[in-house]
């Protein structure tokens, strides 16, 4: 019976076995204008079409591309993405590394002007050594002494009393920061309702400009080396893994107290490279915000 | 190692598209491997297909947003490797092939197992079809697109696409030694 059928030319058996392999046989049947079991009669009456169909499967598998190693995919996906959060975090904390840098090298300056200072005063008077040292060895008793009563602290040693310490800075501000000495209290400051982050901003860099201005009237010419040893008040046992987590360097420029959506917090600054971050943290050393800010 | 996530492309794509970044990345590492196999069977080079496959990781990315789920994410997925691949054979084109990027011939003693020789056979004979054969072959071999997808893809009629797979298929068949008497081989030239 086959042998009565008329034979198909090369391409029509060609494309009619490319499309049995695919499923679209039908299709392609009726597209070159023969029924489905027409075309399927005189396929089968073409000599070698068995080998031919086989050959034409074959490639699919010749075709087949090894999958791409890891490191190659992870690579060619990172480099598509957009940046993550994560990947800003970086960014964040090689900048803050970067400022720990500068501020570690500002304080050595310091320490070292003010080193020179100190010789020069205690050349002009004796008495006011002794008032160093007398500052010098309050300053940790009264941070020993905080307990949980910030508001005490606060009171006995407000804006006003730090600017009459200023009056006599170009001795004791050298002084606390060749010993590094804990913060006295009065560096404990208020930065209101810092909720919305601009506030943040507005109220630390209100603060460090204040800083900045008692510094220099102090005329010592360092800039912040009155900043606290420790963030809060009151003791929180969380506060080093936070300083540990964030690559932060202690002392913060300066801490002081906050509202967050009506809650309590503690705001704590430390020198980043353009500038100051500030953290916005709960008793338990959640971080609700951390923002730059530039003076 | 990639991210793994369980729900289909469909909703993973709808996820994406509204700014979900981990949707995105889990979408991209699922079909990574296929974009790249397209890229590479396209190309028949393995630095070009690299090159092809970042673009059009970038160019999914860019364009997820604007995906709106009318057509299967595979099928825009594999239009847009393609379109990457194509634009990268046209750029290649253009410059110089050196050495190092051609294929070599297929090698006459080598037997059927060989599977390094089969590889270098296999771009040997991609490498006499047009890119555009190529990429007919590759959607249906590679990526199991039907008829109608691909000439959706490529923009031409299923007929056409049925005509290039069958003579992109016989030329690789006859370069790979796999057939004797090897069909016609359909050259950049062949329409």
């Amino acid at each position: 019976m086959n042998d009565q059928l008329p034979p198909m030319a090369a391409d029509q058996v060609l494309e009619l076995l490319s499309a049995e392999i695919d499923g679209e046989f039908d299709a392609a049947a009726t597209d070159l204008g023969l029924t489905p079991a027409d075309a399927r009669a005189r396929l089968d009456a073409t000599p070698g079409v068995t080998e031919q169909r086989a050959a034409l499967t074959a490639t699919r598998t010749a075709l087949a591309v090894p999958a791409l190693d890891d490191a190659t995919r992870e690579r060619l996906v990172s480099t598509a993405l957009p940046p993550a959060a994560s990947d800003e975090l970086s960014t964040r904390r090689a900048r803050r590394t970067m400022g720990r840098v500068i501020g570690i090298a500002a304080t050595i300056a310091a320490v070292v002007v003010g080193a020179g200072a100190l010789a020069v005063v205690a050349g002009d008077s004796d008495d006011d050594g002794g008032g160093d040292a007398a500052m010098t060895a309050e300053a940790p008793a009264a941070d020993e002494e905080s307990g949980d009563d910030s508001d005490s602290v606060e009171g006995d040693a407000g804006p006003e009393a730090a600017e009459d310490d200023a009056a006599s800075d170009s001795e004791r501000g050298t002084a606390g920061a060749l010993v590094a000495a804990p913060a006295p209290y009065s560096y404990f400051l208020d930065f209101g309702d810092v909720t919305n982050p601009v506030a943040l901003q507005a109220a630390v860099a209100g603060q460090l400009q204040s800083l900045a201005e008692r510094t220099a009237r102090a005329g010592t010419g360092l800039p912040l080396t009155d900043a606290p040893t420790t963030a809060f008040a009151y003791d929180i046992g969380c506060y080093a893994e936070f300083v540990a987590d964030y690559g932060l360097t202690p002392p913060p420029v300066m801490a002081g107290t906050a509202t967050y959506a009506g809650d309590d917090v503690q705001v704590v600054v430390f020198t980043a490279v353009e500038g100051y971050e500030a953290f916005v943290l709960t008793a338990e050393c959640e971080v609700l915000d951390d923002q730059f800010v530039t003076p | 190692m990639g991210i793994r996530d369980e729900r289909l492309d469909s909703e993973l794509a709808a996820a994406a598209a509204s700014g979900d970044r981990r949707a995105l990345e889990a979408l991209l590492y699922r079909h990574t491997d296929r974009i790249h196999a397209i890229c590479r069977r396209i190309l028949a080079n393995d630095h070009d297909a690299l090159d092809a496959t970042q673009e059009a990781l970038i160019a999914v990315t860019r364009g997820i947003a604007k995906f709106d789920g009318r057509a299967q994410f595979t099928t825009w997925c594999y239009r847009v490797a393609t379109n990457a691949a194509l634009d990268e054979a046209r750029r290649r084109s253009r410059r110089p092939v050196t050495m190092e990027e051609m294929p070599e011939a297929a090698h006459a003693g080598a037997g059927p197992d060989d599977i390094v020789a089969s590889r270098l056979d296999v771009d040997a004979g991609l490498a006499r079809l047009s890119p555009d054969y190529r990429a007919a072959v590759a959607l249906r071999d590679l990526a199991d697109l039907d008829y109608a997808e691909i000439g959706q893809i490529l923009g031409i009629p299923p007929g056409t696409v049925r005509s290039r797979i069958a003579r992109g298929r016989a030329a690789l068949a006859g370069l790979i030694g796999n057939q004797e008497g090897t069909p016609e081989h359909p050259t950049q030239n062949t329409p």
